[in-house]
């Protein structure tokens, strides 16, 4: 197998800057602003996480970036090159996740929100950690 | 190769290792495919388990009466382009129209990868068929289209028809219909059928559902046999003017302030509420525009007979009020605003009528 190439991860991680605490929010994203918080509810209680997927949401690019201000920025903005730009970004409420993933060309190929403890996308998956097992043991055995 | 061998061909997986594609940037290209499909975000890290696990399969891909429409779309793909699709998911063992080899060889090379990976393979048809004096209409290499789907189809795992004419007879079935133009659907019955319709398909959604069959087989299919990810919810469901028809704004023609203030073009003819297909949400041309964008409404070009349903311009109630010249027809419809939208298209239209007929007899 070719060794993977290595990614360079510039983190970012700073104050939140919310400029939306006690601002009121406009009716169009009102709904939308319900459904994270009943999943941060949910997240909170059971641990369950979820996701929003902003490409299939119907919004003006106005309402977008209403969206985006009303969540504002959090402490990390992670950036990562895998073909094409991928952000990751804590918003101001801690568990709120927005995460975008570009192509080359700087097309939005994924856009969604990520209520969840830590991205899915950074987690190691299961199979990920059974390769991992597998590799370090092979490597230690022929060391020994 | 034997169809024994073709088996054991490599997963889609031990490709990506091989090329050294990393777990993440192979987590990203799922994401954007889940993305298009209209899966939970949450569900990426399966689909790209699944996906790793689904062998390289062998593409078949067979023209009849079309136009290449659909093929150009298809190699305008951005994401997952086609190319990436050839060379590191699928094997496209043969399209007579991107193919080098031509004549008895491109049919000798389609006869082979027919052989080697039979019962395995995807066939992709583009174009309708001909059915008209026994199929005679179309014919190549020899042999009928008819002929060659039943053929092509008998060895294939699953068939997609992409465009409006391989799914429902498109431009070649419209009226009068004179080749006796149909889709895949109307001949072969015993394989499974995915259509991809529109004129043509998004290409997105044409390698989307490819992907997707590679990860998990038939997807859920609408009763017109649609991907449901795709052809879940209709162009007005999901359209960004929705609003302004929900608030009765409408724009009365190209060119006045209500065009100019992005309000909806129900009574321009918009065939957004009837037609089910995702332009709204992936668009065109790697996500730039699409047509209800670009100020103009929607053909309904992703459902069947969409050139013999009137007028383009006209409302899509119209021709409920010329078959049953009552307001009952748009209540069936459930589209309160829209029946007087219609109403007044057609008192416009009426008047217009009366016009031009005074303008004759002046």
């Amino acid at each position: 197998m070719t060794a993977a190439i290595p990614i360079a991860i510039p983190i970012a991680v700073r104050a939140g800057s919310s400029a939306t605490s006690g601002s009121t929010i406009g009716t169009g994203l009102q709904a939308l602003a319900h459904e994270i918080v009943s999943h941060l509810e949910r997240l909170q209680s059971t641990g369950e996480s979820a996701a929003i997927d902003l490409k299939s949401l119907p919004m003006a690019p106005s309402e977008f970036n209403e969206l985006r201000a009303m969540l504002g920025q959090g402490e990390i903005d992670l950036s990562l090159e895998l073909d094409g730009p991928t952000r990751v970004r804590e918003t101001a409420y801690p568990g709120v996740w927005w995460i975008q993933h570009q192509a080359e060309n700087g097309r939005i190929l994924a856009e969604y929100i990520e209520i969840n403890r830590f991205p899915d996308f950074l987690s190691a998956q299961p199979e990920h950690i059974s390769d991992a097992v597998r590799q370090l043991r092979d490597r230690l055995q022929g060391a020994q | 190769m034997s169809n024994q061998d073709h088996k054991h061909r490599p997963t889609i997986g031990q490709i990506l290792d091989e090329n050294g594609v990393g777990r993440r940037r192979f987590l990203k290209y799922c994401a954007g495919i889940t993305a298009l499909m209209a899966m939970p975000p949450g569900m990426t890290a399966a689909f790209a388990q699944q996906l790793r696990a689904a062998r390289r399969p062998t593409i078949i891909y067979m023209p009849f009466q079309e136009c290449t429409g659909c093929l150009e779309s298809l190699t305008r793909s951005f994401a997952p382009t086609l190319e990436s699709l050839i060379f590191d998911t699928i094997s496209l063992d043969y399209n007579h129209t991107l193919q080098a080899a031509a004549g008895h060889a491109a049919e000798e090379a389609r006869h082979e990868a027919m052989k080697q990976a039979w019962g395995e393979y995807i066939l992709i048809c583009d174009g309708s068929i001909p059915t008209g004096l026994n199929g005679q209409y179309g014919a190549s290499a020899g042999h009928s289209f008819i002929d060659q789907l039943k053929e092509a189809a008998e060895g294939a795992a699953a068939i997609v028809a992409v465009g409006a004419c391989a799914s429902f007879g498109g431009v070649g079935a419209a009226y009068p219909n004179p080749t006796g133009a149909v889709g895949v659907s109307s001949i072969i019955k015993d394989r499974p059928i995915i259509n991809v319709p529109g004129c043509p398909p998004i290409p997105e959604v044409m390698t989307g559902t490819l992907v997707s069959f590679l990860a998990s087989g038939v997807p859920e299919l609408d009763d017109q046999l649609r991907p449901k990810a795709f052809f879940g919810n209709t162009i007005h469901d999901r359209c960004y003017r929705r609003r302004f028809y929900d608030r009765g704004l409408f724009a009365e023609s190209f060119d006045d302030e209500g065009a100019r203030n992005g309000w909806c073009l129900y009574k321009l003819g918009c065939r957004g509420p009837t037609t089910y297909n995702a332009c709204a949400t992936i668009k065109w041309n790697g996500g730039t525009s699409w047509p209800v964008e670009s100020g103009h409404g929607c053909l309904g070009c992703s459902e069947p007979k969409f050139w013999d349903q009137g007028g383009f311009y006209e409302p899509v109630t119209s021709k409920l009020f010329r078959d049953n010249g009552q307001i009952a027809g748009a209540a069936a419809a459930g589209v309160a605003v829209g029946a007087v939208a219609a109403l007044a298209a057609r008192a416009r239209k009426n008047k217009l009528a009366g016009k031009t007929d005074q303008e004759k007899s002046s």
